[in-house]
């Protein structure tokens, strides 16, 4: 059986509870509460850095200083202010001396939680695995460490570096120096300024000239440490002619703490490179009183650098108690492509807004959003977008289809989408609609021998799928039965 | 004799508050095809409404039982993992839900309920792909959204698709050649006289005689504000054809 | 800026509020008293304000505007009546009512048809139970139709306000002929504001057709114009507001309305300018089966800045709402429009519709749209559809092969493009005349471009 098979049955078994919730218990080494410079020097130490890169933090921490009471607020979503002095910033598996050097010196404690996770964390589970059941490369972060990497030597050969990006820092600095801060700059917002300040590690993955990069590269993701905030950060860079699929999936315990959870993640896309970027977040959600529950408040932004590029994101998001998220393009060379796929789900009391920018700047250039929201409970969601043509983006062309659905009549979906176009030669056309599952469905549905729960569940995937088509096939899988579970107990 | 598969007595059943189901008394066994007929506002949808148990339709006194159970008593699913199954007059759109997974998925949650394994995807392929060769449809139907863009025929054939992979043992038909022009209308009459045998009882309800030439029904009943108003065989039929609902309306 | 433009309103309140119509009646004291006390609480708009994010904010508060002499209605060009055939007519000038241009007519019985200055003069305690209450002014004045937070300048208004129109049908009486309101505006050379305020309100049952015209005016002039309407249960408002004037001037518009049960308001709204304009229409659906249709053509060229924003809020069940709106910008305008469908929790039933297109007639036009749904409860069917682009080449193409020239060929295209909407309106008389306005602004923004 597959790793991911495996996730997917462990799934199928829940009964509706969150079924990552176990904490695993090892040893973690910490940072002092709070935030400050020291805190920010501290992290760099920690982590050998070099000098540019403890300036380029201290840099964006005066920043953040700076954006203080810049929080943003104009979301529609609420939650008590958070106090950022009471968080941790760095917290790390306990090693003794160095770093693994491979995975048999890792914490047998931690391979057993990705075990749980269901992550082919070890190459041979997934080399054992059913033919087609996925060559996946796997970046795993644990807490705000990177704690192993698998099939570097085989991408190695290719010339497709995938590490952590800590590693990255040390074995090839040229290419982190030129990229990071590229596409979200140190001060673009007060959550980006912050993770600039304190990231602890995430991936790195540079795809050389015309390679096209022999399997899925994956990070998962996960925030164990009680009391710790996770600030990753990914980078991304396909070099010209280029392409490459990124996977991303997240968990995290049930606490009853609210955790903050406040990523950046910048793509590159060279001249005829392509870039496509898959999340499935499934972070605890909290409670159905709201209890608990992580704030997802991450930036996300690809470049299309060069012309002919292409960056799509696809976004599963049925996990976190506050979802602040708008994975966004910039079309810069011409001709280039940008896509958005979104389904989200909010149920107990999750409130998510989420949705998309794409900066038309180069000519003739495209883009695509399908947005799918999904309400039940007492969720609140809200897609929120910016389709902008600027002045010299002649034959722009922007298409977008937002439709939320609800379920039950305590819950809201919202759709606010702004458009702005500065030049004649734009054809810019966005269509939204909102509606429950009828009626007449659930009865023709029951009729033909399901449940209320299976009817619902198949409903609302069939309203997603334009959506989950876009994602590679074991995601899929997963991501539909997740979709299930997230749902259970909004039928009455 | 045995017991009847189905058996209704004195149903009584409101919608909103206005009794449309003024006292239905019927019985229908296994093995025979049992026509009702009768004028629009008789209460033909909502007994088949009932009998599949919609919401909405209040039943406010009498009883039905089929097959030694209390069908009032289940809920809708039940009653289809027990072998009701209702061809719709208006097939509701389901977008982005694949025919073939639709089905299948019945199917299987049918099986299911009554401890029976799940049909694999590849012998449901198989049964899938005879079926609609019987039904001359094409084999495009598996991969379209359930009903979406669908033409009325389309529909009413892809109910009797459904039906025959469903294969229940009482299969409610509201008017199911409603819309049918002559050539699809002969196509779901094959289908539904293929699906005849002395185990399954099929209730086609209808407005018009027309269909009862294709499917020959061994009963047929007048449905007249809330009432069975009239019993006969197939030539009750026919004498409705030249006569109209005339006698059976209210003065 | 916004410094001296605040001490400039504190200025004209204190210069003209014992001139203005009402003053020494107490109430109306605390009433424009605690007006402008919420205005200065919430401050000139700016962009900062989501909902005048895209506002002509500069071209309000980068003057600072004297209010208007109280001598206007003499030496003024009144133009002709508007309307062919039967109607009433109001005339303004310089926000005063103007006895002489006007032709009320005989308006049947039941019909009240008068001014806010009379209304205030003859019976206070009527106007009181129009206007409101100044302690509940917060709470019932502002907040239950619109957000309290960008409503300064209906704060302002109220405090200001000089005169305006009064409607007032009693249940199940219709207004058979359209009632034509005209605010003329006359030439300045400073900066100046007037604040206007029209009060509709209709009985149960009642039918009325009221078209507000704007005309004159110039650089320099600001009209704050604020409409306030109650539609009873199952009564029929056509309103329909235009431009018809000066092209450069700061015209803000705003309408308010609360609709009761099976109420219905259609309204319309030309804007046309190469100045400013604000047009918001903010309906409140409050009680059961309630229908508001909200559409609009806006045109801008030259420097112009058009914002036309929509609120429709359904607050009970089985309600409608339609919103038709289309925009062609020419030369370097903006133009931007925002409308919002809100369905509250109790409003389960509600069908809404929106849909918005924008033509961008040359390079250095802009055109902002932002159709917003904010939905509550689950029960409901609504939808919006925003498109901004250029002319279809097809249909362009296809009219040049009939031997149109290009010329032609857009003018007709352009004119279908608006006239969908203008026809929407039910009374033939005011649809032939804003169809004929329409197509008459229309001209000017192709000859702008030519």
């Amino acid at each position: 059986m597959t790793p991911l098979r495996e996730t997917v049955e462990t799934v199928e078994r829940a009964s509706g509870e969150y079924r990552y919730g176990f904490v695993t218990d090892i040893e973690t080494e910490r940072a002092p509460t709070g935030l400050n410079e020291e805190i920010v020097r501290f992290i760099s130490a920690k982590k050998e850095e070099p000098e540019w890169l403890l300036e380029w933090r201290l840099k964006a921490f005066r920043m953040w200083l700076g954006l203080e009471d810049r929080e943003p607020r104009w979301a529609n979503v609420h939650f008590p202010k958070i106090d950022f002095q009471e968080a941790c910033y760095y917290a790390a598996p306990k090693q003794e001396g160095d770093g693994p050097a491979s995975l048999d010196e890792v914490d047998p404690e931690l391979l057993r939680t990705y075990e749980k996770l269901g992550i082919p964390l070890r190459e041979q589970e997934v080399l054992a695995g059913v033919a087609g059941a996925g060559n996946v490369a796997v970046d795993a972060v644990f807490d705000s460490v990177s704690v192993a990497t698998t099939f570097k030597d085989k991408l190695a050969e290719m010339g497709v570096i995938f590490c952590p990006i800590s590693e990255a820092v040390r074995d090839h600095p040229e290419l982190v120096r030129k990229y990071l801060g590229s596409v979200v700059p140190q001060g673009d917002n007060f959550y980006a300024a912050l993770n600039s300040a304190v990231f602890s590690d995430g991936s790195f993955v540079y795809v050389p000239k015309g390679v096209q990069c022999p399997m899925e590269l994956s990070t998962y993701f996960r925030i164990n440490a009680q009391g710790t905030g996770q600030f990753e950060r990914t980078l991304i860079i396909a070099d010209e002619g280029s392409r490459v699929s990124y996977l991303e999936g997240c968990t995290a315990p049930q606490r009853d703490e609210n955790q903050l959870h406040a990523a950046v993640v910048e793509l590159v896309a060279l001249k005829d490179a392509e870039i496509k970027y898959s999340t499935v977040q499934n972070w605890y959600p909290g409670d159905a009183e709201g209890k608990g529950g992580i704030y997802n408040f991450v930036t996300k932004r690809g470049a299309c650098r060069g012309a002919d590029s292409k960056i799509s994101w696809t976004q599963v998001e049925t996990g976190s108690a506050i979802t602040w998220k708008y994975p966004s393009v910039l079309l810069q060379g011409d001709r280039s492509i940008g896509e958005f796929y979104s389904v989200a789900i909010s149920n107990l009391r999750q409130q998510a807004d989420t949705g998309t920018k794409m900066i038309h700047l180069g000519r003739d250039t495209r883009s695509t959003i399908i947005s799918k929201g999904i309400s039940a409970g007492r969720g609140q969601q809200t897609y929120r977008g910016l389709v902008r043509v600027q002045p010299k983006a002649g034959g722009a062309r922007n298409f977008t289809q937002c439709d939320s659905l609800l379920i039950g009549d305590t819950c809201g979906g919202h759709t606010v989408p702004y458009i702005d176009v500065r030049h004649p030669g734009a054809e810019v056309a966005h269509e939204a609609t909102t509606s429950r599952i009828s009626d007449a469905q659930l009865f023709y549905c029951r009729q033909r021998g399901l449940d209320p729960e299976e009817a619902v569940s198949m409903i609302v995937n069939g309203f997603c799928r334009d959506v989950l088509q876009q994602l590679p096939m074991e995601f899929a899988v997963e991501a539909q039965k997740l979709l299930g579970i997230s749902l259970e107990g909004a039928v009455g | 004799m045995s017991e009847p598969l189905l058996t209704i007595r004195n149903l009584r059943a409101s919608v909103d508050d206005k009794e449309v189901l003024k006292g239905i008394d019927l019985s229908v066994a296994a093995g025979e095809v049992a026509a009702i007929m009768g004028p629009n506002g008789s209460g033909k949808s909502t007994l088949s409404n009932v009998l599949a148990g919609r919401d909405g339709y209040e039943v406010t006194d009498g009883e039905v039982r089929y097959d030694g159970q209390d069908l009032l008593a289940m809920e809708p699913e039940e009653r289809a993992a027990t072998g009701v199954f209702m061809a719709f007059q208006y097939p509701v759109e389901i977008p982005g839900v694949v025919n073939a997974t639709f089905t299948r998925t019945a199917l299987n949650a049918q099986r299911k309920a009554r401890d029976e394994s799940a049909i694999d995807a590849i012998d449901f392929l198989k049964r899938a792909r005879a079926t609609l060769a019987r039904l001359e449809m094409d084999e495009d139907f598996l991969r379209r959204d359930v009903n979406a863009g669908f033409s009325g025929g389309e529909k009413k054939r892809n109910e009797i698709f459904q039906m025959a992979m469903l294969e229940p043992r009482l299969a409610i038909l509201d008017e199911t050649d409603s819309g049918l022009d002559i050539d699809a209308l002969r196509i779901v009459a094959t289908g539904v006289n293929a699906m005849r045998n002395p185990e399954r009882a099929l209730v086609v309800i209808t407005h018009y005689q027309r269909l009862l030439e294709y499917v020959v029904p061994d009963s047929v009943h007048v449905l007249a504000d809330g009432r069975i108003a009239r019993s006969g065989d197939r030539e009750l039929a026919l004498e409705l054809e030249r006569a109209g609902y005339a006698a059976f309306q209210p003065a | 800026m916004t410094d001296a433009w605040l001490a400039g309103q504190r200025t004209a309140f204190a210069a003209c509020r014992d001139t203005l119509p009402g003053s020494g009646t107490p109430w109306v004291d605390a009433l424009r008293a605690e007006a402008f006390r919420q205005f200065e609480e919430d401050g000139p708009p700016t962009a900062r304000i989501e909902e005048w994010r895209s506002g002509p904010t500069a071209a309000l508060t980068g003057q600072v505007f004297a209010p208007a002499a109280p001598d206007g209605a003499r030496a003024a060009a009144v133009p002709a009546p508007y309307l062919e055939g039967p109607r009433h007519r109001l005339v303004f000038v310089d926000g005063r009512f103007s006895r002489g241009h006007s032709d009320a007519g005989e308006p049947p019985k039941g019909v009240r048809l008068t001014t806010l200055g009379a209304l205030l003069a003859e019976n206070p305690q009527a106007a009181r139970d129009l206007i409101g209450d100044p302690d509940a002014f917060a709470e019932e004045r502002l907040s239950r139709v619109t957000d309290r937070r960008p409503q300064a300048l209906v704060a302002l208004n109220t405090a200001l306000a000089s005169d305006g129109a009064v409607l007032l049908i009693e249940d199940g009486v219709a207004l058979a002929h359209p009632l034509e309101v005209v605010h003329v505006t006359r030439e300045t050379e400073e900066p100046r504001a007037h604040h206007l305020r029209t009060l509709i309100a209709l009985g149960a049952g009642a039918r009325a057709h009221v078209v507000e015209i704007h005309a004159g005016g110039s650089a320099g002039v600001w009209t704050n114009h604020v409409t306030d309407i109650a539609v009873g249960a199952g009564a029929r408002l056509e309103h329909v507001r235009a431009d018809a004037g000066s092209a450069t001037a700061v015209h803000v518009n705003v309408a308010h309305a609360r609709l009761r049960a099976g109420a219905a308001y259609a309204g319309f709204v030309l804007a046309a300018t190469s100045g400013a304009v604000r047009a918001e229409t903010r309906l409140a659906l409050e009680e059961p089966g309630a229908d508001g249709e909200v559409n609009g053509v806006c045109l801008a060229k030259g420097t112009g800045h058009i914002d036309a924003l929509t609120r429709l809020d359904h607050h009970a069940r089985e309600g409608t709402s339609r919103q038709l709106w289309r925009g062609i910008f020419a030369d370097t305008a903006r133009g931007a429009f925002q409308g919002r469908i809100r369905v509250l929790p109790d409003a389960s039933g509600t069908n809404a519709a929106l849909d918005n297109r924008n033509l961008l007639l040359n390079a250095g036009a802009r055109a902002e749209s932002k159709p917003e749904l904010e939905i509550l409860t689950d029960d409901v069917a609504c939808s919006h559809a925003s498109a901004t682009g250029e002319l279809d080449a097809d249909a362009l193409f296809y009219l040049r092969s009939r031997g149109l020239s290009e010329r032609l060929a857009r003018a007709l295209l352009m004119e279908a493009f608006t006239g969908a909407v203008a026809d929407r309106i039910a009374h033939e008389g005011v649809r032939d005349f804003i169809r004929r306005l329409v197509d008459e602004r229309l001209h000017a923004l192709g000859s702008a471009t030519s």
